[in-house]
């Protein structure tokens, strides 16, 4: 069932099939009735939360969590469904029910819920307990926030990734120390999650940490450390990229170029990489020296003409069509 | 829970990398014009990595110890896994009218032709094709 079945018709049918003796027909109706983005299909989806199958308690949680993205936030506030009939089904002996409830508690922003979210972190189920970790990064108060560094420890890497990644991207304060005690975690993707989250929080107490994953035996990090790095900038970050330009790994030289381009006086230590065998790494070069030239006033006008110079020598035995390309629209600029 | 399916963009750049990558793994090549193809068909991987672009989907093929396993992966995601009846209409078009009557000309002395229909999976194409010649009644 594919957007919203506005026409009034589609309720009233959707709203008669609810009833229906058939429990597959009222899952399917509840949510059908979802879709017609009606508010007042609230208080007929509830009917359903207690249903006598699974599968309609299921569908119900499904459907009420549809009527809520697509309704405004004010108005979900209106005929908020209470907090307190979902918090009971979050210990449902169904881990589905459990997940959608979790989930569906995020998003409709029930902050009275928060505690029993959390408890779910002890949850068995996966599922579930990545359910909590999304619903606390909806929710986002300083209790949720709690939680989610909570989840850090779980004994699942993959849960650990999801709990950096939100408080990353979530960019509370506070939170750093947790994730550094990451950096040293046996599993890469719980690594490289934490290092991203430490970039995205800006965090300038850290720089010192990432600089010590510049050498970690997954590339993946590496890169990761660098991009991070790059976001935070200061002179230690420069100071250690600059030194990764000289990687023997193409994906870190590259990414090593690319992440130069915010700091300044960057322009000789980038020129060499012009000739760089890899296209990638020239195509990188090309990128940010190429902004300089191209936006007046980044550098002073001498050496914006030696950076020019040098992309014109460039062009001349450039053989790779895209490189070739970024080189021209640089010059045209 | 019903999600909608997203598509992640993919630069140019990106795309180049991985295109390489994969002719290194396995001999398949996409060429420029494919690039939504790998858009299209391995958004849903990056997503599954908790991954937020191609680059970092790029690194993980590169890197990641389950590399082999997601390379192996994308491989069936990649393989064009459609078959069906009359799929290709102008190709059977072209077929019918033209490569079809041809061969009745050629082939008058023997009235046998022989078709392959290479990687024929469970085998519509090749029927498709049988009931357009039988339709040519001067077989």
């Amino acid at each position: 069932m594919a957007g919203k079945l506005a026409s009034p018709v589609f309720y009233d049918v959707f709203e008669r099939l609810m009833k229906d003796d058939d429990g597959h027909v009222r899952a399917l109706a509840a949510l059908g009735i979802s879709r017609t983005g009606d508010l007042r299909a609230v208080e007929q989806i509830k009917k359903l939360l207690s249903d006598e199958y699974e599968d309609v308690q299921e569908a119900t949680v499904a459907a009420l969590s549809n009527l809520f993205s697509s309704a405004n936030p004010p108005e979900c506030g209106k005929v908020g469904i209470s907090s307190d009939e979902l918090i009971k089904m979050i210990g449902d002996r169904n881990p589905v029910l459990r997940k959608n409830t979790v989930l569906l508690l995020g998003e409709i922003g029930a902050v009275k819920a928060v505690p029993a979210i959390g408890f779910a972190l002890k949850d068995d189920n996966i599922k579930v307990r990545h359910a909590v970790v999304k619903s606390l990064s909806m929710i986002r108060t300083d209790e949720s926030i709690k939680y989610l560094t909570l989840a850090l420890t779980d004994e699942n890497a993959d849960i650990r990734v999801s709990a950096a990644l939100s408080l990353g991207f979530i960019k509370r304060q506070g939170v750093s120390d947790s994730l550094v005690l990451l950096l040293t975690d046996p599993d890469d993707a719980v690594r490289t999650a934490a290092v991203k989250a430490l970039g995205e929080l800006d965090d300038k107490t850290t720089v010192h940490q990432l600089v010590d994953l510049l050498s970690d035996h997954s590339g993946f990090v590496v890169t990761i450390a660098i991009e991070s790095l790059s976001r935070i900038g200061g002179e230690t970050a420069r100071n250690a990229l600059v030194r990764m330009l000289s990687s023997h790994d193409k994906e870190i030289r590259r990414t090593a170029i690319k992440s130069l381009a915010p700091f300044n006086d960057i322009e000789n230590i980038i020129l060499p990489y012009l000739n760089d065998p890899d296209w990638a790494a020239r195509m990188a070069a090309v990128e940010v020296l190429g902004a300089r030239v191209s936006a007046a006033g980044a550098v002073p006008a001498g050496r914006q003409g030696s950076v020019r110079v040098e992309l014109e020598k460039l062009l001349d035995k450039e053989e790779d069509p895209v490189v070739r390309k970024a080189v021209e629209e640089c010059l045209d600029a | 829970m019903l999600e909608r399916e997203e598509i992640i963009p993919l630069s140019e750049d990106v795309f180049r990398l991985l295109r390489d990558l994969i002719k290194d793994y396995c001999g398949m090549y996409f060429d420029d014009n494919s690039k939504y193809i790998l858009e299209k068909r391995l958004s849903k991987r990056v997503k599954s990595h908790h991954l937020n672009d191609f680059r970092n989907y790029y690194r993980l093929l590169l890197y990641d110890k389950r590399r082999d396993e997601e390379l192996s992966f994308i491989v069936d995601v990649l393989t064009v896994n459609e078959t069906y009846f009359f799929r290709e209409m102008n190709q059977l078009k072209a077929l019918s009218e033209e490569i079809l009557p041809e061969l009745k000309n050629t082939n008058r002395e023997s009235k046998k032709i022989r078709i392959w229909s290479a990687g024929c999976s469970t085998g519509e194409e090749p029927y498709t094709i049988a009931m357009m010649v039988l339709e040519q009644v001067f077989f």
